[in-house]
């Protein structure tokens, strides 16, 4: 099993981890007009990237979703950055 | 016999059987050793031509010797002999051989060779029908065969553990780096697949001045009182991931194996190297075997596998092999491969050895090709792979993992610079890989030679089937694999992969690191399939989720099912679910009855901004939702699918409590939190789960609220203070309960929840009150019969991967909500604004006739039909008399009364559409 | 359906133990849990903190669950709901959970077989997979005793994978 880094709990195994989507997607302000494509886009397209990734996942047991930085060929775990600070 | 029991072993007399005929081994043999020992040299048959065969080694190495083994009451089928520690009482029977190895009646075949090469399967048998053909062969095919009794108690264990250093391998160069690692002060684990240490040591004379067998102890003991630990007769099958290594501990006969999941900051490769075949002409002959193998017999077990041997190598290791096996008696005869082609003379045996025009007289043959570094888990862990033309062989180049080889394994072939080299490593320090003083004359399969020489003997695949391989294009290391079948036997290819490769490289005049290696992948060897899942088996694959008053329904005769992950009950008493389901749902429709909604999800939002949160995430608009009451809504996908009903509740200003389908639970409370925390402030939402704190039992029927008269609550629940879809929190026995006017059957309905530890106390009152007046509990199924009569969708049954809210006829979120909300923008896409979408309706056939069959098609056209949709939901409505059904149906709401057909496996019958609405379509016994 | 109430037994009797060499498992009741949730959660808490893999001695203690999240396990009375003020969103969930005690030189070896747990590497969650189960999971009064909470649904399946791993320590 693979162990991943959630920033507050720290090195897990990957079971306890869900994945989410891609970073870095933002989500159309629907509010406004938006294309058939533009909106097909947000929902279908992905980067699929080889080597260097940046993904959302989320840590069930504790529920943090946070950013995952990992190699996609290697496997290797880069690092994970937090969307949110410590409570105060 | 030929090959025997020389004088000095000692162990405890055990007795076996093989192929019926029995023999005594003593301790610490192993099947092949005892057999040899007893002058047994044919212990099975090849794969495909049924060929007698014989252990080639000593180990893991060895694709002959296959035996299904039983002892006592446990029978395993295809334990290799090399491997197979003998236990008294063992009965051990050739696979692939009958009635003997040493007299199998299908021997015969190897007479149809010709017709039998590479790839026959695809050519051979293909006229008038492979399939006329393929039963026989399969009969034929296979090794082993695998009993139907169960094994009692056969689970393996599975743990997880952590070191500093793990060392792979117990012989000279893992135990020198075991003991430097562990007085290092590093927290040190060594693993060793035989039952004893030392490996390769026992070969030699002396180590470092020392006895071999003194060394290894010395090296043992003071690993332990470092405070490292050695484990033996463990393998270590596969390194994964993050520096994983999964660990198989070997017990007793039949007994199940251990996982060991041992996470090391650093592994020590000393896995060590083993001989490679030599491919000449009949090279596949039962007393052909590996020079490190015969020394390994000798040393270990005090067995010389012939008397008069031919000793043929091309490289330097082979002086010490011919005196070690001469001084225990041995008439050697030194054979060079390299000057000329060699043969074999003889059929179950070896009888001789000609090379040019000479005539060697010899009862065994011993080969060595060269070492080839065992760097399996190397490559499992993703490291790289060098050609060192030196050696002739592939090495440990580069790794992603923390991870070293030293020895053998590293291609430190000698002992001196092997023993440095671990202990460096051993230590932590970094190692460069020294020169060797091993060498050999290249020696590699000659294309185009005649006579049958062998390359993969388990699946007999020979140097003509890799010529025909080659001449049909099948060139890739990874084709020529799967075309010839070379390396997919139980040894996986440790003795075939490196000739196949290097014929391959030869007829196409490319380097041997041209054509490359396949991959390597765990297991290295052959483990049960026990090992990957031990304790999660059957029914605790999955376990299902149980609720508070389980005993309360196995008391009344529940019969208990499988729904959206918890144990329910599904109908109660005798007489079976086709009689006891209707006569619940006429009680229910004419009394009451009490279910046990328990599952149900009880998500509570809570926070300033949960109000725009949950009207966010929700398809109907909750902004205007007040508290104390209730809204049915849908949550969709961002693809604007309908991913869960439920009814949420406002409880607060800023408290809502979402109800979401019992199976859906998880589900909805990722969904949840994924778009807190994503696109939201999360300081000013939060989410609790608190599904698993309350109980939930539903009143339902006309009577309902007389039967809750009985709790004599002190909250007025008639039916102005208490309409349907809305809410109150109140007392009952001290204890705080929620109701809630909302209904599953159509029917006036009371959700009563309560902490899970007072459910008893509130399901005895409610049965207590409710049983004189004619109701009782009742199951799901029944419940699902009253919301299909009333038209309620089940997510996932009466939907699919399309429906959209509008295709249930819920319209007004689409065209006039006004904010934003999760799936949105899709529900105006141009498949969301096609007017032959499938639509919910329902489908009536006459009464007295039979139901439909879910997963009819309603059909159109007469010559090629086709679906405008299917049937979800189908049953015989006891409220009604009638047969009901739910289905899916382009333009189905614009179609009402239309006669259509149905069409079931071949079976066309005629439906109308009807709304899907059949009981009650006015709702007034909902409103009571 | 298929009536499968004999393919799973009745539920344990609540006294029942596990009991192998070096290893005592048995049923925990406690008088209340509450979830606290808000930017502020882990200072509004009076009750010890517990992290992995702080030991704490009180049967009243606050587990810490994310970073905005407690669970109070027999803490003072609440009222369920949202506190302006404090910012605070609190949930009774006492019966949501059930909870086991396993102490004993070899209860983190049986620990082992559902988690990759290590007492030398700390995590600021309690909460964490055992036995493919969610649990919140600390030490309580020494080296050798733990604790879990586990969902009340799920009490079943978790006492059984620990009798199955039981078996191994023999």
């Amino acid at each position: 099993m693979q162990l991943f880094p959630c920033p507050f709990c720290g090195w897990r195994d990957e079971r306890e981890f869900l994945f989410i989507a891609e970073a870095g997607k933002e989500r159309p302000d629907t509010t406004q007009k938006i294309s058939d494509e533009d909106w097909a886009r947000y929902l279908h397209s992905i980067r699929n990237d080889k080597g260097a990734v940046r993904e959302v996942w989320m840590h069930l047991t504790c529920g943090e979703l946070f950013i995952l930085e990992r190699d996609s060929v290697t496997m290797e775990v880069i690092g994970s950055i937090a969307l949110r600070k410590d409570a105060a | 016999m030929t090959s025997h029991r020389v004088p000095g072993a000692s162990g405890a007399p055990l007795k076996f059987t093989f192929d019926g005929k029995s023999y005594t081994g003593m301790e610490g043999d192993t099947l092949a050793s005892a057999l040899l020992a007893n002058g047994v040299r044919v212990m099975g048959r090849s794969f495909k031509y049924h060929r007698p065969r014989g252990p080639w080694s000593a180990w893991v190495d060895d694709p002959n010797a296959i035996m299904t083994v039983r002892k006592g009451a446990v029978e395993l089928p295809n334990c290799p002999a090399t491997t197979t520690y003998l236990e008294n009482g063992m009965k051990a029977q050739a696979v692939n051989a009958y009635p003997s190895a040493a007299f199998d009646i299908k021997g015969g075949l190897d007479l149809f060779h010709r017709w039998l090469g590479a790839g026959f399967y695809y050519k051979t048998f293909i006229w008038p029908n492979w399939h006329l053909f393929e039963p026989a062969i399969r009969k034929m095919a296979g090794l082993g065969h695998v009993t139907d009794k169960v094994l009692d108690g056969y689970s393996a264990d599975q743990i997880h553990d952590s070191c500093e250093v793990l060392i792979i391998g117990g012989g000279p160069a893992g135990l020198a780096a075991a003991r430097a690692a562990a007085e290092a002060g590093l927290n040190a684990c060594l693993v060793e697949d035989h039952k004893s240490l030392g490996g390769g040591a026992l070969l030699e004379q002396t180590i470092e001045g020392h006895a071999p067998t003194e060394w290894v102890a010395a090296h043992a003991q003071a690993i332990t009182e470092a405070g490292g630990r050695i484990f033996t007769h463990a393998t270590a099958y596969g390194i994964y991931d993050h520096q994983l290594v999964a660990i198989i501990e070997h017990g007793s006969f039949g007994t199940a194996p251990r996982l060991r999941r041992m996470r090391a900051d650093r592994i020590v490769l000393a896995t060590g190297a083993l001989d490679r075949p030599i491919t000449f002409t009949n090279n596949d002959r039962p007393g052909i075997m590996s020079v490190t193998g015969a020394c390994t017999y000798l040393a270990q077990h005090k067995v010389l596998v012939g008397r008069q041997i031919a000793l043929v190598s091309n490289n330097s290791y082979a002086d010490a092999a011919e005196a070690m096996l001469s001084d225990a008696g041995a008439e050697i005869t030194r054979i060079d491969p390299t000057v000329g082609p060699i043969k074999a003379i003889g059929l179950k045996t070896p009888v001789a050895l000609t090379q040019h025009d000479r005539t060697h007289p010899v009862d065994t043959i011993l080969a060595s090709g060269g070492q080839t570094p065992l760097v399996h888990l190397w490559r499992h862990a993703g490291g790289k792979l060098t050609w060192c033309d030196a050696r002739q062989a592939f090495l440990p180049d580069s790794n992603p993992m923390n991870m070293v080889a030293v020895g053998a394994a590293n291609g430190t072939f000698e002992m001196e610079p092997a023993l440095e080299e671990a202990r460096t490593v051993g230590k932590g320090d970094p190692s460069e890989r020294a020169e060797t003083q091993y060498h050999l004359t290249p020696l590699w399969p000659s294309p185009g030679s005649e006579g049958r020489q062998w390359i993969d003997f388990q699946h007999d695949v020979t140097l003509k089937d890799i010529e025909l391989a080659a001449r049909e294009n099948y060139v890739s290391v990874e084709h020529l694999k799967r075309y010839t079948t070379l390396g997919m036997a139980s040894d996986q290819g440790k003795t075939s992969n490196m000739a196949g490769l290097a014929a391959m490289a030869t007829i196409q005049n490319r380097s041997i690191p041209e054509v490359g290696t396949t991959t390597f992948r765990p297991p290295f060897v052959p483990v049960p399939i026990e090992i990957y899942h031990g304790h999660h088996k059957g029914k605790h694959w999955h376990p299902v989720k149980r609720l508070a008053l389980e005993s309360e329904h196995r008391a009344a005769g529940a019969a208990l099912g499988e729904y959206g992950g918890w144990l329910r009950p599904a109908w109660y008493g005798t007489g079976g679910m086709a009689a006891r389901v209707p006569d619940e749902v006429r009680m229910a429709r004419a009394s009451a009855g009490i279910f046990d909604a328990s599952p149900l999800g009880k998500i509570e939002v809570t926070g300033p901004d949960a109000e725009a949160f949950v009207n966010f995430i929700y398809y109907n608009t909750i902004t205007t939702l007040a508290p104390g009451r209730i809204r049915y809504g849908f949550m969709l996908s961002e693809g604007g699918v309908v991913y869960d009903d439920g009814v949420v509740a406002r409880l607060g200003p800023e408290r809502f409590l979402i109800s979401c389908s019992s199976s859906h639970v998880d589900g909805v409370r990722t969904h949840l939190e994924a778009w807190r925390q994503d696109g939201n402030d999360p300081d000013r939402i939060f989410v609790h789960d608190t599904t698993q704190h309350w109980a939930t039992i539903t009143v339902t029927g006309p009577i309902a609220r007389d039967i809750m008269a009985a709790l004599d609550l002190q909250t007025d629940i008639s039916k102005d203070a208490l309409p349907h879809m809305s809410f109150i929190e109140t007392i009952w026995q001290d204890t705080p309960v929620r109701i809630a006017r909302v209904s599953f059957s159509g029917d006036l309905s009371f959700e009563v929840s309560i902490r899970r530890s007072r459910a008893q106390d509130l399901w005895q009152a409610l049965m207590k009150a409710g049983t004189p007046l004619g109701a009782g509990s009742l199951g799901l199924e029944a419940m699902a019969v009253m919301r299909a009569e009333k038209g309620y969708i089940m997510i996932g049954k009466d939907t699919d991967g399309e429906t959209m809210p509008h295709d249930l006829g819920c319209t007004a979120p689409r065209d006039k909500k006004s904010t934003a909300f999760v799936g949105d923008r899709s529900l105006h896409m141009a498949v969301a604004n096609d007017p032959d979408r499938k639509q919910l309706v329902g489908l009536s056939v006459a009464a007295g006739d039979a139901m439909l069959a879910i997963g009819s098609h309603v059909v159109v056209g007469a010559i090629r039909q086709r679906s405008l949709g299917y049937v979800t939901s189908s049953y015989v409505s006891p409220t009604l008399e009638r047969p009901i059904a739910l289905a899916l149906v382009e333009k189905g709401a614009s179609r009402m009364g239309e006669t259509v057909n149905v069409w079931h496996l071949g079976e066309t019958r005629e439906a109308v559409i009807s709304s899907p609405v059949f009981f009650d379509p006015d709702g007034e016994r909902l409103h009571a | 359906m298929r009536d499968d109430s004999k393919r799973w037994p009745d539920p344990r009797d609540p006294s029942d133990v596990i009991e192998a060499p070096g290893l005592s498992i048995k049923k925990l009741h406690v008088a209340r849990l509450t979830l606290l949730s808000g930017p502020r959660a882990l200072h509004q808490t009076k009750l010890p903190l517990v992290e992995w893999p702080d030991v704490v001695t009180s049967d009243s203690l606050s587990v810490v669950l994310r970073r905005d999240r407690v669970m109070e396990v027999n803490g003072p009375a609440r009222t369920d709901g949202w506190d302006n003020t404090e910012a605070l969103a609190i949930s009774d969930v006492s019966d949501a959970y059930a909870q086991v005690e396993l102490t004993g030189e070899n209860a983190l070896s049986l620990l082992r077989r559902g988690t990759e747990l290590d007492p030398k590497i700390p995590s600021r969650s309690t909460a964490r997979l055992c036995f493919g189960l969610g649990v919140s999971l600390y030490r309580f009064r020494d080296d050798t005793t733990f604790r879990l909470h586990v969902a009340s649904a799920h009490d079943e399946a978790l006492w059984h994978a620990l009798s199955d791993a039981a078996k191994h320590l023999s």
